[in-house]
């Protein structure tokens, strides 16, 4: 009898020290790497997002706001979730932050369009500053002068797709997600996922083939 | 459709990721700075839910150690059970008991045999004294 109390006693001397453990050093310590791997992760992808949202909504100061909003979301409702469902989750975020750009800038260009110093229909800005468009001198002069023909070849090719050609041919060729991924990302069947990248492909093929074998 | 990739596709995916990785320098301390507010964002999230979990803690263990010293004292009385259904085993199992329940109906006949030889004495009433 007085042996199980004892035992008893220990019992939950142990637990209340384990609880205690527990709340005070490993939540922190997981949660300090978590919010570790998640810097990382942002930091892997930041510069492909931006480049998606900017050739979706022809903006760059719209591609970082939907970049940075995509980011603070991710944190705050999916932050907690295992790593590697962050990725189909942040493309779907930014995907659906993109739509939201396109249909806000429609309805205000149908409503506002009239008037004079209004963004023009394909969304640039009137007022750009030119030393921030200033680029990255890690190329080579000739290196970047080809990349950024081809480059500026290949946007406007893919602004002419459909918005949902465009998202799967983003999604799987620059981000390179699978299709499973990709119908996760576009919240649609792999089948629709496989349908819009090859027609994308088919007619991105279609009209850049000459004009980057000129380029060569 | 084939999962291959065409050079087609390699050369455009060569192309994309080129355009991302020499982004301006103002895009790229813009990203960083949007990366940082999100991991802002997810910290602030961290040290409210350390906060709750630390008294949330406290409350479990308190409970968790009303329940163990419930258990404790109600040990006691539990342990006394084997005690009596040993006791009650003994008496049903005595070898007396089972021959008085094998003889029922000898005893019935002895008990009205000697109600038949020696009549119950009459009350008071019945015999008028009083």
């Amino acid at each position: 009898m007085s042996a199980n109390a004892a035992s008893l006693d220990r019992l939950s001397a142990t637990l209340l020290a384990h609880m205690s453990g527990l709340t005070a050093e490993s939540v922190e310590e997981n949660s300090l790497e978590h919010v570790r791997s998640l810097d990382q992760f942002l930091a892997s992808v930041e510069k492909r997002a931006f480049q998606i949202a900017r050739i979706a909504v022809r903006d760059t100061d719209d591609a970082l706001d939907i970049v940075q909003d995509a980011m603070l979301q991710l944190a705050r409702r999916y932050g907690q979730r295992p790593c590697e469902e962050w990725r189909p989750l942040f493309y779907r975020i930014l995907q659906n932050r993109i739509r939201d750009c396109q249909r806000r800038r429609m309805v205000r260009n149908k409503v506002f369009g009239w008037l004079p110093g209004i963004r023009n229909a394909a969304g640039e800005n009137e007022d750009t500053d030119p030393f921030q468009q200033v680029q990255d001198d890690r190329q080579g002069p000739t290196d970047r002068v080809m990349t950024g023909e081809a480059m500026n070849l290949l946007e406007a090719a893919l602004r002419e797709l459909p918005a949902r050609q465009l998202e799967a041919f983003m999604l799987r060729n620059m981000e390179g997600l699978d299709v499973a991924a990709t119908a996760q990302a576009m919240g649609c069947t792999e089948g629709s996922v496989k349908t819009h990248y090859s027609r994308a492909v088919h007619t991105l093929r279609d009209r850049l083939t000459d004009a980057w074998g000129e380029l060569s | 459709m084939s999962d291959e990739r065409t050079p087609f596709e390699d050369k455009t995916q060569s192309v994309l990721r080129d355009s991302a990785e020499h982004l301006d320098g103002h895009t790229r301390s813009r990203l960083t700075q949007a990366r940082h507010a999100a991991l802002a964002e997810i910290e602030r999230h961290r040290s409210q839910r350390v906060r709750w979990l630390l008294p949330a803690g406290a409350a479990a263990a308190a409970v968790l150690a009303v329940f163990l010293l419930q258990g404790r004292i109600a040990v006691a009385p539990v342990t006394t059970e084997p005690v009596a259904a040993v006791e009650d085993i003994e008496l049903m199992t005595a070898e007396d008991s089972l021959e008085m329940y094998e003889n029922l109906e000898f005893y019935a006949w002895l008990d009205q045999a000697a109600s038949e030889d020696f009549p119950a004495e009459p009350t008071e009433t019945e015999s008028g004294v009083g």
